[in-house]
């Protein structure tokens, strides 16, 4: 199989004259590659390295009765169990470390269980089979509840509670809103001028990003009170921060070690392994190993979230888009990780790379009892492009056109303005039909052949945006918001906080299903009164737990 | 608890070891098994490393040929005297795997796995197992449906099939090789146009690899017309549960039961008898 | 329960203990330091932890250590020196690998396939690496390279 490398397009934007783009290079890793030694974290050598397993959910929604543990603790090899009431602060989001929602995710789960596979109880032992014979042995005791594994049945009235912390079955967007919006001109008006409507809905289970290498980590106690952390993270200083949030240590007590990643896919963004690989170290004093099976990888790792979308498109005669609609349901499965900025990225994206004057959107991030979904490659994207393709091709059939014609028509070019209100510029999806239709051997009429992406915008302003009061998350406030910035010792002498924005405290351990900082349900508001606002929060007098990550530099 | 471990070449002790203790297990390639370890099954505590020149033989017997245990797909491969079964043998797994995986593990894989047993089924083969000192025949098909008495497999014999020919395929959502969403092996003999026997079986289907009586009853008798080949499709559902996984649900695996049988059967039309 | 094994590895004659149950791939790594097979998935799926026995090819982490008591096991390792194997070389000019985790697997099922077969045709080169997955390449690039191997080892 040849490339075809088409130089003859924008060959005036480009430069062929450098020393390793467009020429072949060897990659500089290599030659570990091939002889197998370049260094995965699994791959680092320790003695009297010890091995953490965990025990998991056998079911997708349930109360944990009693974790009893006696006759594991008791076994041959069995160093140290650990529970959730030994993780310092064991209620976390992974996007707290930006501010973005609310800790709803235990490292290891107290008093209920919301997804197959959560872990509860870990076992470190001298052996990798001695763990997982005493993981056998824990004996817990559940109450099955109700479990709810459809973005739409989650969202209906008296749908289970999936998630303490959102009880709505939803994320709570900028602690406002239950929905993230887009709004772009006027879609009711188009709609109505339109000659053809077609609708579409549209669904995707999720997927596992399968790398070869499964996640896992290794913490080894280091001098100084400190802890290194052999790693695959794909985002290493996210990871830093996590588990320094959680294990309620400063940053610069961790030294993480990564870089060499056995393919990660957005799948290896959680940490997951790492608080508890660290945990472990810390309280054994001995390297500890925590290495996800296949069986773990595939059922309790991340996966792309599940996707429900339902597409409106209004088209003119002449086969031009007027206005498309979006209603997307993303799956987070039990805990937000990163499904709520999957929503925000692909809002982003919309309507896809064509030029439409008209558009609206809708997307919520829902609770399931399914496995919590993340990261992965096209993240929070390749769903609505999959569901916009296919609603090209149906638009295309309405307006009695081929599916390239449609789509050259309705690409956008340079110039045009898009319904994120940028402009775009360095676009190239005209030529790319061209060339694809032309390997395909797919006859263009010379007007298609002729356009370009280059000119030929045909919405070169903002259009007048018809607003909607939007919709508060039913009858929901944020509670118990406190102000953290103050007491933080130290972190007074470094950079001051532009703004210290409001964050939520995290009082009273994170233990107790209702201390924890929550979207309460209230009653709903009379219908025309927009709810009122939270009430400005108290200065918060006692110092909190931790502090946020942007000034975590701290005395302890 | 620590796994336990016994080496022994008397067959009469490892019969015995797996009779009587439940967490006993015959090691064959170990393909199988170790998985189950690795994850932490604790059904698995006591494995019997059993060994001996007939295990691991091929070779011509009385009216038909012997495999034992212990063969390899890849030394069924090698062995021209078991050619009939050379086709399912590549089936399986991939060349490592081929390297290690058993005939009597085979027979005891969990499913959608037993290709090479489906094979067996249909050409009627018996298990030779452990008894006392000596050994024992009986039918493939009676062993696979005891499941309560565990018996050391020492090999299969294998009747010389007369005029039947084995006609076999295998549907997999990966290639060239993956996991079995249905196996079909069929042996049929036929004279003046009439089919005269049928042995139909099916593995990757149900629980475990089976012959379908259905199906064989219908096939038997008559010519091998499309007509006949669509009715004995379908029979191949009466009296089993067709299974569900990640790979396939059951009502799938049943539709695609359906149609590899028919293009199976198809081919055969054509081919001579 | 611990047994003695005495094996060669990578042509040296090495005498461990193994634990009941352990793999091979586990003594490898964690015993012998031998870190070049890769654990992937303990079930044999992916065949990272590929490795010759007797030189045939075997899968590390369905193989019950104790059971290569006498035999000859080969990792990556081996071909690696004192040169290179042209299979390593062919692979750093093809791309043949991005993550690097299945690399070794990859090479060893690799040689093996040219030790019996110098001439594959593709299609004996994908059934060869059939039991070897890649999910960053799309195993095109990894096809050429072993190609490249078997068309410049026989014209020589
Ligand atoms: C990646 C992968 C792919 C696979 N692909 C296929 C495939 O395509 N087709 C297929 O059919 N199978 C496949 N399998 C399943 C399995 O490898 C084969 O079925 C193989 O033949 C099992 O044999 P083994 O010797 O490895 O079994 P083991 O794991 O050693 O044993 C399996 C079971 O059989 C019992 N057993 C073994 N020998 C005897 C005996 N002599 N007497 C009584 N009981 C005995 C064991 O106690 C155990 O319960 C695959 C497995 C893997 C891991």
């Amino acid at each position: 199989m040849s490339l075809d490398f088409r130089k003859d397009l924008f060959a005036d934007e480009r430069d062929d004259n450098l020393n390793v783009v467009g020429k072949p290079i060897r990659r500089q890793d290599i030659l570990g590659h091939v002889t197998g030694t370049s260094p995965f974290f699994d791959d680092n050598k320790f003695d009297n390295l010890l091995h953490l397993k965990c025990v998991r959910s056998p079911h997708h929604h349930a109360r944990i009765v009693s974790i009893d543990t006696a006759k594991a603790e008791a076994m041959p090899g069995v160093v140290r169990l650990l529970r959730g009431r030994d993780v310092p602060v064991n209620l976390n989001t992974l996007l707290s470390l930006l501010d973005f929602g609310l800790d709803d995710e235990p490292v290891l789960a107290e008093t209920k269980v919301s997804y197959w596979g959560e872990p509860i109880v870990a076992v470190i032992a001298t052996s990798e089979q001695a763990a997982l014979d005493a993981v056998a042995a824990v004996e817990v005791r559940y109450e099955e509840l109700p479990a709810v594994f459809d973005v739409e049945e989650a969202l209906k009235p008296g749908a289970p509670t999936v998630n303490e912390t959102y009880p709505g079955n939803h994320f709570v967007f900028y602690e406002n809103t239950d929905h993230q919006r887009l709004r772009f001109g006027d879609t009711e008006a188009r709609f109505a001028r339109a000659a053809h409507i077609v609708e579409g809905r549209y669904q995707l289970t999720p997927i596992e990003q399968a790398p070869m290498e499964p996640n896992g980590a290794i913490a080894a106690p280091e001098t100084n009170d400190r802890f290194a952390c052999y790693t695959p993270t794909q985002g290493l200083f996210f990871s830093v921060g996590t588990c320094a949030k959680v294990l309620d240590v400063d940053l610069n007590r961790l030294h993480f070690i990564g870089g060499t990643v056995g393919g990660g896919f957005g799948g290896k963004v959680d940490s997951v392994c790492e608080p508890l690989a660290i945990l472990g170290a810390m309280l054994t004093r001995q390297p500890v190993r925590y290495v996800l099976n296949r069986a773990e990888e595939m059922q309790v790792s991340a996966p792309r979230s599940a996707e429900l979308w339902e597409i409106k498109d209004g088209i003119a005669e002449d086969g031009r888009i007027l206005a498309r609609e979006f209603k997307g349901w993303f799956d987070a499965g039990a805990y937000t990780r990163l499904t709520s900025y999957g929503v925000v990225k692909c809002t982003g994206h919309l309507p896809g790379p064509y030029t439409i004057p008209a558009v609206k959107s809708d997307i919520w991030c829902v609770f399931t009892n399914r496995t919590p979904a993340t990261a992965m490659r096209g993240f929070g994207v390749l769903g609505v492009d999959f569901a916009i393709e296919r609603q090209m091709d149906k638009g295309a059939r309405a307006a009695g056109l081929g599916p390239m014609e449609y789509r050259l028509i309705n690409a956008y070019r340079d110039g045009d303005m898009k319904a994120t209100r940028r402009v775009a510029s360095n676009t190239a999806l005209v030529e790319c039909i061209q060339v694809a239709a032309e390997k395909a051997g797919y006859p263009l009429a010379p007007e298609y052949k002729a356009m370009t992406s280059m000119t030929g915008a045909s919405l070169t302003q903002i259009p007048e945006t018809v607003t909607d009061s939007g919709r508060r998350p039913a009858g929901y406030t944020a509670i118990e918001k406190t102000e953290v910035s103050p007491g933080l010792g130290e972190a007074a002498q470094v950079q001051p906080t532009p703004a210290a924005p409001v964050a939520r405290a995290r009082t009273g351990g994170a233990s107790s299903l209702p201390e924890r900082p929550s979207y309460a349900p209230q009653p709903a508001p009379p219908q025309a009164a927009p709810p009122p606002a939270p009430e400005p929060p108290e200065p918060a007098p006692a110092k909190p737990r931790y502090s946020r990550y942007s000034s975590s530099i701290r005395r302890r | 608890m620590p796994i336990e471990i016994t080496r022994t070449d008397d067959p009469g002790l490892a019969a015995r070891l797996i009779a009587n203790d439940r967490g006993a297990y015959v090691m064959g390639g170990g393909t199988g098994l170790m998985r189950r370890i690795h994850e932490g099954d604790q059904a698995v505590r006591h494995l019997i490393l059993l060994s001996g020149p007939r295990l691991r033989q091929i070779a011509p017997e009385r009216g038909g040929f012997f495999i034992g245990a212990q063969a390899s797909m890849a030394d069924v491969l090698a062995a021209p005297e078991a050619r009939a079964l050379h086709q399912p043998a590549a089936s399986v797994g991939a060349p490592a795997l081929r390297n290690m995986a058993t005939v009597g593990g085979n027979l005891f894989a969990r499913p959608p796995y037993g290709d090479l047993t489906t094979a067996l089924l249909a050409l009627d083969a018996e298990a030779v197992t452990a008894s006392g000192s000596g050994e024992d025949r009986r039918p493939l098909a009676l062993l696979l449906e005891d499941r309560t008495t565990r018996r050391l497999v020492l090999g299969v014999f294998v009747p010389d099939q007369g005029g039947a020919r084995l006609h076999y395929t295998k549907m997999t959502r990966s290639h060239p090789r993956g996991a079995s969403i249905v196996t079909v092996a069929a042996s049929l003999a036929r004279s003046g146009g009439r089919v005269t026997m049928a042995r139909v079986a099916f593995g990757g289907l149900a629980g475990a690899p089976f012959r379908a009586s259905g199906v064989e009853r219908a096939l038997t008798g008559g010519p091998l017309g499309s007509e006949t080949i669509a009715t004995a499709a379908e029979r191949i559902g009466d009296g089993i549960t067709p299974m569900s996984d990640a790979l396939a649900s059951g009502w799938y695996r049943l539709e695609m039961a359906k149609i590899h049988l028919r293009r199976l059967l198809g081919t055969a039309q054509g081919s001579p008898s | 329960m611990t047994t003695p094994v005495h094996f060669t590895h990578n042509g040296r004659p090495v005498s461990l203990f193994t634990e009941a149950g352990e793999s091979l791939l586990s003594l490898l790594r964690l015993k012998l330091g031998d870190q070049t097979p890769k654990y992937g998935c303990g079930q044999g799926g992916c065949g990272a932890c590929s490795v010759r026995i007797d030189g045939q090819l075997r899968l590390a982490c369905l193989t019950l250590a104790e059971t290569v008591d006498g035999a000859e096991v080969e990792t990556v390792a081996a071909l690696s020196a004192p040169n290179l194997d042209p299979l390593q070389e062919a692979f750093m000019d093809h791309f043949a690998a991005q993550c690097g985790y299945c690399t070794p697997g990859m090479i060893v099922a690799a040689r093996t396939l040219l030790d019996t077969n110098p001439r594959p045709s593709r299609d004996e080169v994908i059934e060869a690496i059939s039991g070897n997955l890649c999910r960053c390449t799309g195993y095109e690039p990894i096809i050429d390279a072993i190609l490249a191997v078997a068309a410049q080892e026989v014209s020589a």
